[in-house]
């Protein structure tokens, strides 16, 4: 997705985007021929088969319990019942939601400040900078977190033996009191500088007359990105967040490559999602693990309402 | 999907596969000799048919190893294509999916015992008895055979054993005065003693990720977890006394630290060994050649002794990993399949080719008494006769221990239960052999399973 469209398909709910959507008439409206869905065949298509066909699907075996020794039973909501109450699925959705409580903010916190840096053309190597902050999320999740674990290592690792050579003791990074700020630390490695592309990009599309204004009334920098830009960019932020929730509920390959070097901390169940795959493939419990998928997919649709609801709300009163 | 974790802990159970390169049995030697494997099948053999077959094999290794050829020279119109599918459970996972799909089973896969009742469960194994496999039974080492047989149907042939012993640093021993531990209770007194001496080393870890290595244990202090009671119907009990007795010696062990609990087969574990962190490692006989091959620098220090007797002069020993190959309900070819299976492990170039160049501990009575074999000293373990040693202990190992129809399971939570308490240095394990229990007891009645708890 470029970041032009995501920008576009922000809530028009921003003082300057508003104007821009109002000028268009609303009028009656045409009729559509067929010509149209010819054009979005192909992905209609796409979307189909590899989108609504397996949902579809999972939310079918879903409803049906497979045994090693009897066969596939129709259950009806049972799956669901059980996943309601089980405590490592429920202890994982927790998890995640304490990650996204602190990691969303400390990276968007980042993004931003760097965005207004980058905007505030006082930066001498802005483009090296840019690139700098951006070129992590080019990295492959996979290796990002094969490289922090390497970092990370207890004996191995440059922080522990930076801290050896001190005469001191690095922080078990891999331990259970560590493990989620770790992996919060990989994330927010990894998409700080996507998330300040956005946020750039957005600020570059301000129309200057604002700043002139700004000027005239005597604003500095800073008071300038505080009142100025930042409501504008609004939109862009709470898609963001929005986006981050989505993202973080699903965390995945992070969680699993640390499962490797710390077996025991990870466990099975360490996300929602890690547990729905260790339940098809080490347990053999697809039905219940397209349950659990489901209801992850559910809580995640919940959650990201709950988001758009309240910050509509919001704007609507500002 | 491959999965990264795959490289998980169970991951390395036997030896890696040494190159080619020690062609000391010529190809021609082996074509000359009669087909030995072959010839006490009574059916009539299939690989002698006029038509060209091809088979295919998922093994941990991704060359066509010697034996194999072997094979496919004196069965001219026989391929056998070896296809490397990954080690554990990415092997298991792979199988899994492609039974699942009902297409890409391969005709032979290479199985470690613990797996094997698991894909039995499932009924994914070809029962080799049907095609004469009972015939090379009492050619086998009795408890190796019960591995892969049971009530006169057989569903694979032992390749490699994985009998237990402790391999230490003889020159860490040697150092601070430690005595050479022969039961578990002086291992807990120089253990203690060690640490007081090296503050940065351990007498062992007890890797608190790792089923297999916990259940070799289990199995040396008595317990067998899982007894096979009719079709479809088992007696669970990981919570027993003998287990209980197993958890009360190493949880105070490593409450006090005096043990390491981390996870081995890890870069850190791998650095732990080859730095003299660890004075021993309680293992398998795989595991000499797999030492040599992460802690070159040790060369020499190394060791073996018997385990640790929980009864002072006691013999008694267990078993960790091992292995063998197998054949697919679906092949194509049940009788060129089951001549392969037994020919990999009874043909006598091939048992000596696994034995003294891929160093798989013999499954056969014949090859695991060869004087070539028990008299190989390797310099590693600084001119030590270790075959030796682990074909003493061979006897030792408990004929009826018997593994899970839901193997990965077990594992799985055996991490989350007694692994985490583990990892996070809790002195009483019990809480957590309960929970393990009751996780595995509720799986198997959910999985349709008739499970007694005695």
């Amino acid at each position: 997705m470029s970041v032009g469209a995501q920008i576009r398909t922000a809530p028009p709910s921003g003082s300057g985007l508003r104007t821009a959507r109002a000028s268009v008439p609303g009028g009656r409206r045409k009729k559509h021929g067929t010509k149209g869905y010819l054009f979005i065949a192909p992905f209609l298509l796409v979307f189909v088969v590899l989108l609504l066909v397996p949902l579809g699907y999972s939310f079918y075996i879903s409803l049906f319990r497979t045994q090693i020794v009897g066969g596939t039973t129709f259950v009806g909501l049972t799956n669901y019942r059980a996943a309601l109450s089980d405590t490592l699925f429920r202890s994982g959705l927790a998890r995640v939601g304490r990650f996204i409580l602190v990691q969303t903010p400390v990276m968007l916190g980042f993004a931003l400040f760097f965005a207004l840096a980058l905007d505030s053309a006082r930066l001498r190597f802005a483009r090296l900078i840019r690139l700098g902050v951006f070129l992590p999320y080019a990295v492959p999740s996979i290796v990002a977190a094969l490289m922090w674990g390497y970092l990370y290592g207890p004996s191995f690792g440059p922080f522990a033996q930076i801290a050896h050579d001190l005469g001191t003791t690095a922080p078990g990074f891999l331990s259970s009191q560590w493990m989620l700020a770790s992996i919060g630390n990989i994330v927010t490695w990894e998409f700080t500088g996507y998330n300040m592309i956005v946020i750039y990009a957005a600020l570059q599309a301000i129309p200057s007359e604002l700043y002139d204004a700004a000027a005239v009334d005597g604003a500095g920098g800073i008071r300038t990105a505080w009142s100025v830009k930042i409501p504008i960019i609004r939109p862009v932020l709470q898609l963001l967040v929005f986006f981050s929730l989505i993202g973080t509920f699903q965390l995945f390959s992070e969680p699993d490559i640390m499962a490797a070097i710390a077996p025991t901390v990870i466990g099975n169940a360490y996300t929602p999602n890690l547990y729905a795959y260790n339940l098809i493939f080490t347990d053999q419990e697809v039905n219940y693990a397209a349950a659990v998928s489901f209801l992850l997919a559910f809580v995640i649709l919940v959650l990201s309402y709950s988001v758009i609801l309240l910050t509509n709300r919001r704007n609507k009163r500002s | 999907m491959a999965r990264i974790t795959n490289d998980r802990p169970r991951a390395w159970r036997r030896v890696a596969t040494t190159v080619a390169a020690g062609a000391i049995l010529s190809t021609a030697a082996a074509v000359a000799l009669p087909s030995a494997g072959a010839a006490h099948v009574a059916k009539p053999s299939q690989s002698h048919a006029a038509k060209p077959v091809a088979l295919t094999l998922w093994s941990w290794d991704s060359f066509a190893t010697p034996e194999v050829k072997m094979f496919e020279k004196l069965h001219p119109n026989v391929r056998i294509n070896v296809v490397n599918a990954g080690t554990g459970l990415a092997e298991y996972t792979k199988l899994r999916t492609a039974i699942q799909a009902g297409s890409g089973v391969p005709d032979l896969i290479d199985m470690e015992f613990p797996e094997m009742r698991t894909f039995e469960a499932t009924n994914s194994l070809l029962d080799l008895s049907k095609y004469g496999a009972n015939a090379v039974a009492n050619q086998f080492v009795p408890w190796v055979w019960s591995q892969t047989s049971a009530n006169g149907q057989v569903y694979g042939i032992p390749l490699a054993t994985g009998q237990m012993a402790m391999i230490y640093r003889a020159d860490i021993f040697k150092k601070y005065g430690i005595p050479i531990p022969t039961t578990w209770a002086q291992f807990a007194t120089d253990a203690a003693k060690l640490r007081t001496a090296d503050p940065g080393g351990y007498l062992t870890d007890i890797a608190s990720n790792d089923y297999n290595a916990f259940m070799g244990l289990a199995e040396q202090a008595g317990a067998t977890p899982f007894i096979p009671a009719g079709k479809n119907s088992w007696n669970i009990n990981l919570n027993s006394t003998a287990m209980q007795k197993l958890v009360s010696y190493w949880g105070p062990l490593i409450a006090n630290k005096t043990v390491s609990t981390d996870a081995d087969f890890t870069t850190a574990w791998y650095q732990g060994m080859s730095s003299g962190k660890y004075a021993t490692w309680i293992s398998a006989s795989w595991a000499p050649s797999f030492l040599e091959g992460i802690a070159k620098n040790t060369s020499g220090e190394w060791r073996v002794a018997v385990l640790p007797q929980w009864t002072a002069g006691a013999s008694v020993g267990g078993n960790i990993g091992g292995g063998a190959y197998v054949a697919s309900k679906t092949t194509k070819y049940p009788q060129i399949a089951t001549e392969f299976l037994e020919f990999m492990s009874t043909n006598p170039q091939s048992a000596a080719y696994l034995a003294l160049q891929e160093f798989r501990f013999p499954t056969t009575k014949v090859e695991a008494a060869s004087p070539t074999f028990l008299q190989q000293k390797v310099p590693f373990f600084g001119g030590q006769e270790v075959n030796r040693l682990f074909a003493k202990v061979d006897n030792s190992v408990n004929k009826n221990f018997a593994w899970s129809p839901f193997n990965d399971f077990v594992a799985s939570s055996f991490l989350t239960t007694v692994g985490v308490a583990m990892g996070n240095k809790q002195s009483n394990l019990k809480p957590s052999l309960q929970a393990w229990q009751s996780a595995v007891v509720s799986y198997g009645r959910r999985q349709g399973f008739t499970v007694g708890t005695k």
